[in-house]
């Protein structure tokens, strides 16, 4: 289709994407090229980096990670900011995941989405419906969280006889199935963001939440809705967790609260709500995993791994905002 | 605005410190536990560095900014005192104080000239500095050799104070005489009120919240320095009980998620008030989750009463049940 075509097809949109046919290419995909260009030199010259051993394991920590990442992206889309109950809420799950197991599977699973997504869609509720901040909001929860679990297990491992655990340890060929329900999960959120109404009204409300407002959307439900839905990814990540564990602690979560927002704002999410995509939180997930993985074969500990972390989500959140091309405030 | 606004700013802190003093003064009679001079000294041990770091909170509060990175800063200056303070604690003093003002700035830097949201940029800092302490420290807690400093910052003065403790105070004193004679804090409120109004009515934004996050760095740093020295050690390990007891005394001391709000002596006022609510809990030997729940418990609370949509949904509430009086 000519430029021509476009443009009198459908004036409006036909208009942006002719500019973006004729348009030189973007600086922020120039530094995104060459920030790959980086990765691929230093990797060329580091030992045992391309191998399939470690591409294999790049992936494998992507995808806990990366599951925990999805639901950050919900929240960021909806205007949520950002959760710092990731972690805590993680390790929720798998403390609820391997106390029940014993029952049973589908026992377990039901009651840690009950839980963690329950929790987390009343954290939603509270930040639609009233506007409550959600940083606040979330660390709060995150400390009730800690309180409680060490309230009930008094500081203890949570453990398990079943065997049934094993069932989220399995491996399909050489690849762990947590990196299959990753791309799965990231595939169908992708759909449900772009395809549904659900999703044009997370989007809208992320947005303008005036404007959802006006538009007669319930803010309290639509939110809640995303959060339920981070909370359910979340669990899943910390059932994940505590299966490699195989067992639960409130240390099992680690650093999951800045490992997913660091993926989902590498991935071009921003915190001011209305953008994201799952694809692209994938692919910032595999790119903080292939960081990390570089430092950690040139030596350098895990305090030097989590630094360069913090400085590429730091790049990233310049650069997201940059290419939005809109200040803040006044 | 003023005369209203200052009240709530001082008033209701000095109410929420006259209540928890009291309840930390009855309640060792109710719980059969011994108050001692000792459990005051402690309170005020414990001021010298949660004012600090809920002053550094306060700053940016008041600006309509939030910093999430002091959480960060503070044990990466623990660490720093200790490692370059093994000659001198002044020194290590000036290292820590130096990177807590340098990343302060930076961090102004972007958030003001960029224009972007403080909550992405000091969170990616906290990341950062997280892996930063835990690389300076070799991933270990530190202990500080020099224990003449230690047994110097926590010497009793005047029975319940310190050195400690009356450093902390001195910097309270020094910010809040520099916001009151100046217009540092009359342009910080009117920034975080309304930074449109603010910068038409010819405040310097820009200035301001590059001091403010330079301010809060420093601050910070200060807070992790006195809690080091004090106790000899450096954990390199953020906790989230202690971001969560500096912004619950912010908030208790008059400052607002909102921003435009709160004094210097009603954010003392509100992490005395807190020192006193966490003694409670030693004093009375009870459980230390308890005191967990009740922080975050009090922090949902007061983080739902400042939201801004709760007020529209109880007046709308409130006017669907009052009958208007019109003929049926």
């Amino acid at each position: 289709m000519s430029i021509k075509d476009l443009v009198e097809s459908s004036p409006g949109v036909a208009v942006t994407r002719a500019r973006r046919l004729v348009a030189p290419p973007r600086w922020d995909t120039a530094v995104a090229v060459l920030g790959l260009l980086v990765v691929l030199a230093l990797g060329a010259t580091t030992d045992n980096f391309f191998t399939v051993a470690n591409l294999r394991t790049i992936v494998t920590s992507a995808s806990i990670v990366g599951i925990a990442a999805l639901g950050a992206t919900v929240i960021l889309v909806v205007g949520g900011m950002v959760s710092m109950a990731t972690a805590a809420a993680a390790s929720l799950a798998a403390i609820v995941f391997v106390g029940t197991l014993d029952s049973s599977f589908a026992v377990a699973v039901v009651t840690t989405f009950a839980v963690v997504g329950g929790l987390y869609a009343l954290l939603g509720w509270l930040i639609g419906a009233w506007a409550v901040n959600p940083i606040i909001v979330t660390i709060a929860a995150a400390s009730l969280v800690q309180g409680l679990v060490l309230v009930t297990t008094d500081g203890a491992l949570v453990t398990t006889s079943s065997s049934s655990l094993d069932v989220l340890n399995r491996r399909v060929g050489t690849i762990p199935v947590s990196v299959f329900a990753f791309g799965v999960l990231a595939v169908t959120l992708h759909l449900s963001l772009t395809s549904t109404r659900w999703g044009r009204r997370i989007f809208l409300v992320g947005e303008n939440r005036e404007a959802a407002r006006v538009a007669g959307l319930r803010l309290g439900r639509v939110v809640a809705s995303a959060f339920l839905v981070a909370g359910i990814l979340t669990a899943i990540a910390g059932m994940f967790l505590g299966a490699i564990t195989t067992n639960a602690s409130l240390e099992v979560g680690g650093n999951l609260t800045f490992d997913a927002v660091a993926a989902a704002l590498v991935g071009g999410a921003s915190v001011a709500g209305g953008r994201g995509s799952a694809l692209r939180t994938l692919a910032g997930a595999l790119a903080v995993a292939t960081v990390s993985d570089l430092l950690l074969l040139r030596g350098f500990d895990s305090g030097a791994q989590i630094c360069v972390k913090g400085l590429v989500v730091l790049l990233a959140v310049v650069i997201v905002h940059l290419r939005s091309g809109e200040g803040r405030r006044a | 605005m003023n005369r209203l606004h200052l009240r709530q700013d001082v008033t209701i802190p000095a109410v929420v410190l006259a209540v928890t003093a009291v309840a930390f003064f009855v309640s060792p009679a109710i719980s059969g536990a011994t108050l001692t001079s000792f459990s005051v000294f402690n309170v005020f041990q414990q001021l010298a560095w949660l004012a600090p770091l809920t002053l550094a909170l306060g700053i940016t509060l008041m600006c309509g900014e939030f910093d999430l990175s002091v959480a960060g800063i503070a044990p990466l200056a623990a660490v720093l005192a200790i490692r370059f303070g093994d000659e001198s604690p002044y020194v290590g003093a000036a290292a820590a104080l130096g990177v807590g003002l340098v990343i302060g700035l930076v961090q102004g830097v972007l958030v003001s000239r960029l224009q972007i949201s403080s909550v992405p940029v000091t969170m990616a800092t906290y990341i950062a500095l997280t892996g930063g302490t835990l690389w300076a420290s070799g991933n270990q807690i530190l202990s500080y050799d020099n224990s003449d400093v230690a047994l110097w910052i926590t010497k009793p003065v005047m029975t319940v104070l310190s050195p400690g403790t009356l450093i902390a105070g001195a910097l309270a004193l020094a910010i809040g005489l520099a916001m009151g004679l100046t217009t540092w804090g009359r342009d910080s409120r009117a920034v975080g009120s309304d930074r449109r109004a603010a910068r038409a009515s010819g405040v310097r934004v820009d200035a301001v919240l590059v001091l403010a996050f330079t301010s809060s760095g420093a601050l910070a740093a200060c807070s992790g320095v006195l809690l080091s020295f004090s106790t000899a050690s450096a954990n390199p390990n953020p906790d989230i009980k202690t971001l969560v007891l500096a912004v619950v005394a912010a908030l208790a001391g008059g400052a607002t998620l909102k921003g435009g709000r709160g004094r210097v002596v009603g954010i003392l006022a509100g992490a005395l008030a807190i020192c006193f609510l966490q003694a409670i809990f030693s004093v009375n030997a009870l459980e230390d989750s308890l005191s967990q729940f009740l922080f975050a418990t009090l922090l949902l609370a007061v983080a739902a009463a400042d939201a801004p949509d709760l007020a529209r949904s109880v007046s709308r509430l409130t006017s669907a049940r009052i009958p208007t009086g019109e003929p049926s």
